[in-house]
């Protein structure tokens, strides 16, 4: 990964665990393909503060930014875990 | 190789609120100050504490510091050093009137003062009845109380060094720290950070369990910098476990779920509760709870695969119910679990939430180990918050007294450290080259390892060996095992091996460094479990039950004493608890039950 793509993953991780998680499991299954575009609207995502984004990305409040929604329901719908086999639900590390 | 070498009065480590708080006093009292933080301070793990904040400021009904320091005492199980405890609840007030100039949004009443809630645990009267003790800014306290203090930090010119990560404590011959080892993500770069003193506010390291509602920062990166200094850690084998987190996941699940009607059911679909609470069935206490879904499981009526969870259910309440009532619940549920828990039971775990046992302070805030059987400050060297044991939770926690601690021994280290460096330190002492090269080497080590272990694998052998062994219901053959086991994992952890060795933000390499920090944690855990052969507080054992000469298992004769687990040996020492409060009569000895 080059070194803009590693500093989005590291942002990532945030004050709460359902960020991690849910961030987490979008990056690492999009974040490779990206273009400059989707990796700046993710990197503006990101500086919302923490309890912001999970108002967000539970569903209590909507991004007036139709684009941004749009990144919000992509988030939303990669959730960690799929299917009732919960020992896969932990995010697999990057090494 | 030359070290680049940067020069600060004082360095903190961790900008969550006790670090926050600790910087507040650094600055503002003219000395120069970094914060380094892994993450931005505001992003903390601070930010998903939501009960409150306790204070007995009697702004709804009559209240005193007496009572909040008896429901204190009685909450560690008497384990809790009761000067540190009388320290803190005399000081709640306080902070948190300071709080307040600073900006904090704290819910009010109709008259304009602080509102204050109920909260399980707080009595007044030494113990006769509740009372409403818990300061709030609605469900966003830990996140409010982060914007009002970083505020503060950035009017006192605060310097943080934001995305930075310490490595270790830069200790000298004569015991004095010094200042820190520290790499910037950014460029992937090693500094030394030279210093008057340091300060560790490094949070929480609920990372160690496989289940834990702890952010994934919370890595106990002070607590292993400080074992690695051949500083002891106390009381580790404390930890305060939630019931119900979504198993794999760790998410919390809140007590409102059965509240409203949630049922536990093993895998034959029993209500299991019935057998071990026949009154209050799923309403029982959370230690009840929690200690029925481990029995549960370890007898072999856990579900899924590895039949090693049980389920939540609330599949027989009105839908209209769950969507009025549990909206955020049934969220979390999709979002985690992968159930909706209208159609599906939930399937949880009692998972980590809090770690009583840190770094040993007094209530000074000064980092202490006994020398000649007599505790003395290590020079140079503060903690405080969930990194730091002062001890005021001892064997438990009480609710909302983790932001106390933050907030009052945040400012009572950030004193210490004022005095220690205007009194005692006239210019910075000389550097220990050894202590950097311990950095440099751990760092050429990863870069050069081949054929190791992967990260992710240790770290997983790590997070299971500590659910199995060392979990909320602790069994004495499982507690040997595991201590067994954390030092095969501990060779792991030694032969670590990344395969992206590139400089800029590597998470890999981050992940490995943390890992280094979380295997100082998980022996010091399983170690000082395996030691107490009591049950006290959220440490149960099942050869410690209750008999009328050790309530609860117990056992005030033999175990009422701290314990001090050193990296050197893997061994432990103990040493008394304090009894004997500052200005008020000892809080006796009694049986807790509530």
């Amino acid at each position: 990964m080059d070194a803009a793509l590693n500093r989005l993953r590291w942002q990532c991780r945030r004050g709460m665990l359902e960020l991690d998680l849910l961030l987490t499991a979008y990056f690492d299954a999009r974040g490779a393909s990206w273009s400059l575009a989707e990796r700046e609207q993710f990197a503006r995502l990101l500086d919302y503060d923490d309890t912001e984004l999970w108002a967000l990305l539970n569903g209590q409040t909507q991004s007036g930014d139709v684009g941004e929604q749009g990144l919000v329901e992509r988030v939303r719908a990669q959730s960690p875990v799929r299917g009732s086999e919960v020992s896969i639900s932990y995010p697999r590390g990057t090494s | 190789m030359n070290i680049p070498v940067r020069k600060y009065d004082a360095v903190i480590v961790g900008a969550g609120g006790a670090g926050l708080r600790a910087a507040i006093q650094l600055s503002e009292s003219g000395l120069s100050t970094a914060v380094l933080t892994k993450v931005f301070p505001t992003r903390s793990h601070t930010v998903a504490a939501q009960g409150g904040v306790a204070a007995s400021l009697g702004n709804s009904e009559e209240d005193h510091w007496h009572w909040h320091m008896y429901d204190t005492v009685k909450g560690s199980d008497w384990l809790g050093d009761q000067d540190a405890i009388e320290f803190m609840c005399r000081r709640a007030n306080e902070v948190v009137v300071e709080l307040e100039h600073y900006g904090m949004p704290f819910d009010r009443t109709d008259e304009g003062k602080i509102y204050q809630r109920p909260f399980g645990g707080h009595m007044s009267h030494f113990g006769e009845k509740p009372v409403r003790r818990s300061c709030a800014a609605a469900d966003r306290t830990g996140h409010a109380m982060l914007h009002a203090m970083y505020q503060r930090n950035v009017r006192a010119n605060t310097q943080f060094l934001v995305e930075w990560m310490a490595l270790d404590l830069l200790r000298d011959r004569d015991g004095r720290v010094v200042g820190v080892t520290a790499m910037e993500m950014e460029s992937g770069e090693l500094f030394v950070l030279h210093a008057k003193a340091v300060l560790l506010a490094t949070g929480g390291a609920g990372r160690v369990f496989y289940s834990s509602t702890n952010a994934f920062i919370n890595t106990g990166d002070g607590l292993g910098m400080a074992a690695r200094a051949g500083i002891p850690l106390e009381d580790m084998e404390f930890w305060q476990f939630h019931p119900t987190g979504v198993a794999g996941a760790g998410v919390l699940i809140t007590e409102g779920v059965r509240g409203e009607g949630g049922i536990l059911r093993n895998a034959s679909g029993e209500r299991f509760m019935e057998r071990y609470a026949p009154n209050a069935k799923d309403l029982a206490s959370r230690d009840v709870v929690s200690r029925a879904m481990v029995t549960e499981i370890k007898e072999g009526r856990g579900c899924g695969t590895n039949k090693d969870y049980v389920l939540l259910d609330i599949t027989h309440l009105d839908p209209k119910t769950i969507m009025m009532r549990l909206p955020g619940i049934r969220e979390i549920s999709i979002q985690f679990a992968g159930v909706d828990p209208i159609k599906d039971p939930i399937p949880v775990v009692p998972t980590a939430h809090y770690m009583m046992g840190g770094i040993p302070t007094n209530f000074r805030g000064e980092v202490v180990m006994p020398v000649n059987g007599v505790d003395q400050p290590v020079p140079g060297l503060y903690a405080a918050g969930e990194c730091a044991c002062a001890s005021v939770h001892g064997a438990n926690r009480l609710g909302t007294n983790s932001l106390l601690d933050l907030l009052v021994f945040g400012k009572s280290s950030g004193e210490s450290t004022v005095e220690y460096i205007r009194k005692e330190v006239r210019a910075h002492p000389d550097l220990p080259h050894e202590a950097i090269e311990l950095s440099r080497a751990r760092l050429a080590r990863l870069d050069a390892q081949r054929d190791g272990a992967r990260v992710h694998d240790v770290r997983e052998k790590l997070q299971r060996t500590m659910q199995d062994h060392c979990g909320v219901f602790r069994f004495a053959d499982m507690l040997k095992q595991g201590v067994s086991k954390i030092l095969d994992v501990e060779k792991d952890v030694a032969s670590t091996e990344i395969s992206d060795k590139s400089r800029v933000f590597n998470t890999a390499r981050l992940e490995a460094l943390e890992l280094d920090n979380l295997v100082e944690v998980a022996k010091a855990s399983l170690v000082s479990a395996d030691g107490r052969k009591e049950s006290r507080g959220a440490h149960v054992r099942d050869d410690a039950v209750d008999s009328p000469q050790c309530p609860n298992g117990r056992n005030d004769a033999e175990w009422l004493k701290h314990s001090l687990w050193y990296r050197d040996g893997n061994r432990l020492e103990y040493k008394p608890v304090q009894l004997q409060p500052l200005s008020v009569d000892t809080i006796e000895l009694k049986k807790r039950a509530y």
